[in-house]
C-alpha cells in the first residue's frame, strides 16, 4: 500500500525523500546503544511480518504499516528498524523498490516517529485505558499521513498517477481504524507487562 | 521478553494464511486482442481502475477503466508491442508488456511482431493456425493465471529468512559495538 514502486516518482521526489531518509537513519542509528539493539531488532521482525501480510478488505487489500506503534516503542530508532523491514521486503517479495527505499521509509517512518513523540508524555501506567486511546489515535492519524504523503508524491512526480482521494480514503480509514485497534490493544499489554518499553523515563519515575 | 515473543509468534500463526499484497496485472494476446484483469496478490480486483495503454516509445494508444472484476479488453489498431500501465488510485502500480503476436512477454525481437491481425478465410493454413492459436491460448491460459499469482506470494519460508536476516543483523550490530566499545572480552 505504502510501498511505492520503482519508477513511478520523479527525481527531485526521490532525491528529497532519500535526504530525508537518510537524515532520519542516522539519527535513529546515533541513538541506538547497546540496550537498544534487542528491542529495536523485535520491532524491525514485527514491522517485517505485519506489513507482509495483507488481508482482503472490501474491494482493495490492505496490510498493516505499525509506523505508530514502532514509533513509539522506538523513537528515532524507528527508522533503522523499519529499514532492514522495508529493505529485506524489497529484496525478497519486490514489495516498493530500491530507488524509492528512502521515501517509502519517511512514509512509513516519521509520522509514526512524531505523533508518538507528541502522545508519549500522557502515557501512564495508572491511566491505561487513556494511555491506549491516546495510542491508538496516534496510530490512526500516522497511518492517515502515510497516505497523504502517498498521494502527495505521486501527484508531485506523475500528475497522470495522481490518486483518486475516494479511493485513497476507502482504501486508508479502514486500516486506521484497524490500526488504531492494535495499537491501542498493545498499549495496554505493554502497560500491563512491561511498562518501560513505551512510558517515558521521567513519566514512569513518578507514577510507580 | 519472552512472553512478548510468544505474542509475536502467535501474531505470526493467526496471519498467516494472508499472502503478500501488490497489484498485478495479468494479460493475454490472443486473436489480436488484448484482455485481461488487475488483481491483488493478497485477493480482491481493482475495479473502476485506470489502465493506460501505451506503445513502447511512450504514446498513449488509449486509455480505459476495469470492470467489476478489475477485467478489460481491447483491440489495438495494428498488432505490435504495448505497454500497459494500471495505477490502482490508492499508490498501486502494475505495469506489464505486451505483444499481439505472443503471450505477455517483455522479450520479444521487433521483427517478429509484423504478424497479420486475422487473416482472410479464404486461406485454409490460416484459418487453421488462426483455431490453433485460439485453442493453445484458452488451453495455457490457467496456466498462466496461476503462475502469475504464484510470483510474487509471500511465502513462508522467505517470511523466515527475512526474521533469520533481522536476528543476524542485531547480532552483527552487537558483535560490533562490542569491539568499539571494549568490552567484548
Amino acid at each position: 500500500m505504502a510501498h511505492i514502486p520503482d519508477g513511478v516518482l520523479s527525481l527531485p521526489v526521490l532525491a528529497a525523500g532519500t535526504l530525508a531518509g537518510v537524515g532520519g537513519l542516522a539519527l535513529g542509528i546515533r541513538r541506538l546503544t547497546d540496550r537498544d539493539i534487542p528491542r529495536t531488532a523485535l520491532l524491525a521482525a514485527v514491522f517485517f511480518i505485519a506489513s507482509s501480510q495483507a488481508f482482503s478488505l472490501g474491494p482493495t487489500s490492505v496490510h498493516l504499516l505499525l509506523g505508530g506503534l514502532t514509533g513509539l516503542v522506538l523513537g528515532w530508532k524507528a527508522f533503522p528498524a523499519i529499514f532492514v523491514g522495508l529493505l529485506l521486503q524489497t529484496l525478497l517479495f519486490g514489495f516498493g523498490g530500491l530507488t524509492t527505499l528512502g521515501v517509502d521509509l519517511v512514509n512509513m517512518a516519521l509520522p509514526g516517529v512524531l505523533l508518538a513523540a507528541v502522545v508519549r508524555p500522557f502515557i501512564r501506567v495508572d491511566r491505561p485505558a487513556r494511555s491506549a486511546a491516546f495510542t491508538g489515535g496516534a496510530a490512526a492519524l500516522a497511518v492517515v499521513i502515510t497516505a497523504v504523503l502517498v498521494g502527495v508524491e505521486i501527484a508531485l512526480s506523475e500528475p497522470a498517477f495522481a490518486p483518486a482521494l475516494g479511493v485513497m480514503a476507502a482504501a486508508y480509514l479502514p486500516l486506521a481504524g484497524i490500526e488504531a485497534a492494535v495499537t491501542a490493544f498493545v498499549t495496554l499489554y505493554l502497560l500491563k507487562v512491561k511498562p518501560e518499553m513505551i512510558v517515558a523515563p521521567a513519566v514512569l519515575g513518578t507514577a510507580i | 521478553m519472552i512472553r512478548l515473543a510468544a505474542v509475536l509468534a502467535a501474531f505470526i500463526l493467526l496471519v498467516l494464511p494472508a499472502e503478500a499484497h501488490r497489484l498485478k496485472l495479468f494479460v493475454q494476446a490472443a486473436g489480436g486482442a488484448i484482455t485481461g484483469y488487475g488483481f491483488y496478490i493478497g485477493g480482491g480486483r481493482p475495479e473502476g481502475v485506470e489502465l493506460v495503454i501505451t506503445t513502447p516509445d511512450g504514446k498513449e494508444v488509449r486509455r480505459l477503466r476495469t470492470g467489476s472484476d478489475g477485467d478489460f479488453s481491447f483491440t489495438p489498431p495494428v498488432p505490435g508491442r504495448y505497454h500497459l500501465a494500471l495505477a490502482s488510485g490508492d499508490g498501486h502500480f502494475a505495469e506489464v508488456d505486451v505483444s499481439t503476436d505472443g503471450g505477455p512477454t517483455t522479450a520479444v525481437p521487433a521483427g517478429k511482431t509484423a504478424q497479420a491481425p486475422l487473416p482472410a478465410p479464404t486461406d485454409l493454413d490460416a484459418r487453421i493456425a488462426t483455431a490453433v492459436d485460439a485453442a493453445v491460448a484458452r488451453q495455457i491460459r490457467p496456466l498462466l493465471e496461476a503462475y502469475d499469482a504464484a510470483d510474487g506470494r509471500v511465502r513462508f519460508n522467505d517470511l523466515l529468512g527475512g526474521l533469520g536476516w533481522i536476528v543476524g543483523i542485531a547480532g552483527l550490530w552487537a558483535w560490533f559495538r562490542s569491539r568499539r566499545s571494549g568490552h567484548g572480552n
